[in-house]
């Protein structure tokens, strides 16, 4: 007995039976095919051509991409776990209390210690470090530009000319000063009166 | 492209591509055949017509086994179907399914009755597409008239009886998924 879609479907299967392949095909994969056969297959097949171009270049670039991010994980991982340098005015900020007195110490010598045991030890080592780390100052100071007094101090150590430095002492200068000043004074003392007229008139 | 080909074809005599089993009589013979199992799979006509150059380069690159295939229908039967399934997965057949089923219902239908039957063969290409895969092999494979159950059973690995039970189980799926 014959469904009623059994004609349906037989009508469907037949469409697709009688498909026709497009025009000149045959023509196209003989010609294919004759291009292939002269084609140096081993020669080129690992040169470059353009239309393998993006498969290179996709390689490449996952190859680099792979590369950046290795970089940039053990560049992070790193950071992570290197004692960090503190800036100076981070000197002052408070250390709570000991660390190690919060952290659990680990023992040393059992075996019912944690497999991680020694991630913990570096980890307190770690956080005392960084602890010292803020409460001392920073060595060395940093270094600053000289003054200009300072500056000619040091020029004149540099060339140790004695009358410069003499300069430097305070008993030099003072004696100078003295010195000028009583000059000055002698300049501007006023002259002594002429000598009194006697009278006598000629 | 074509200066290539030109190129290609002074170069070369076509009696050194076309020597041994006679890949040109391969071709003559086979393509239509290879065409309509890759369109039954991909349903897209440029697709099937790829699939089939391919078919035919990979015999070329295979050519000194040729003379030990016993049965070559099946062979480039199965070879075809494999790369069409492929290919299958890399083409989204959702958007390619109206073009191909307007033409194949504009081969048999007059204009007035185009809609209709394109409708009916999308229904019938989707419970085909929801089958599972031996028979939908089956079924597909059993449309082409060229195809005996002997070489469809060649192909899939079966027997002969294996076949028919997987082509009357998928056809008996395919009535029960219709809509009335």
């Amino acid at each position: 007995m014959k469904h009623r879609h059994d004609d349906t479907i037989d009508k469907t299967l037949s469409a697709l039976a009688r498909a026709q392949p497009p025009q000149g095909m045959e023509a196209r994969i003989q010609q294919r095919l004759q291009y292939r056969a002269v084609e140096p297959h081993d020669a080129q097949r690992w040169s470059w051509r353009p239309d393998r171009a993006w498969w290179f270049g996709m390689l490449t670039g996952a190859t680099l991409a792979g590369l950046l991010c290795t970089v940039i994980l053990i560049e992070t991982w790193g950071a992570r776990h290197r004692p960090a340098e503190q800036p100076a005015n981070t000197a002052a900020a408070p250390a709570s209390k000991p660390i190690s007195k919060r952290i659990q110490p680990v023992s040393s010598g059992g075996t019912e210690t944690a497999p991680c045991a020694h991630l913990a030890v570096r980890r307190i080592q770690r956080r005392e470090s960084r602890a010292k780390q803020l409460i001392e100052p920073q060595r060395p100071v940093q270094e600053r530009a000289l003054t200009r007094e300072e500056q000619q101090l040091v020029r004149l150590v540099h060339v140790a000319r004695p009358a410069e430095l003499t300069d430097l002492s305070f008993e030099a200068r003072a004696q100078i000063a003295q010195q000028e000043s009583t000059a000055f004074q002698k300049f501007f003392t006023p002259p002594p009166p002429p000598p009194q007229d006697t009278g006598v008139t000629e | 492209m074509e200066a290539i080909g030109e190129q290609s074809l002074t170069v070369f005599s076509a009696e050194r591509v076309l020597a041994g089993p006679d890949l040109a009589a391969l071709v003559r013979d086979y393509s239509g055949l290879l065409y309509r199992v890759a369109l039954s799979v991909v349903r897209n006509t440029a697709e099937a017509e790829d699939i089939v150059q391919d078919v035919f380069l990979r015999v070329l690159e295979r050519e000194s086994e040729l003379v030990r295939v016993a049965e070559i229908r099946p062979w480039l039967v199965r070879i075809t179907w494999n790369l069409a399934i492929d290919r299958r997965r890399k083409v989204r057949p959702d958007q390619i399914e109206d073009l191909f089923l307007a033409e194949l219902a504009s081969r048999e239908a007059p204009t007035d009755r185009l809609f209709e039957d394109t409708q009916r063969l999308r229904q019938v290409l989707h419970a085909i597409e929801r089958l599972p895969k031996r028979e939908r092999q089956a079924l597909l494979l059993s449309a082409m008239e060229e195809l005996s159950n002997a070489e469809i059973a060649a192909v899939m690995g079966k027997s002969e009886s294996g076949v028919r039970s997987l082509i009357f189980r998928a056809r008996a799926r395919l009535r029960e998924r219709l809509p009335d």
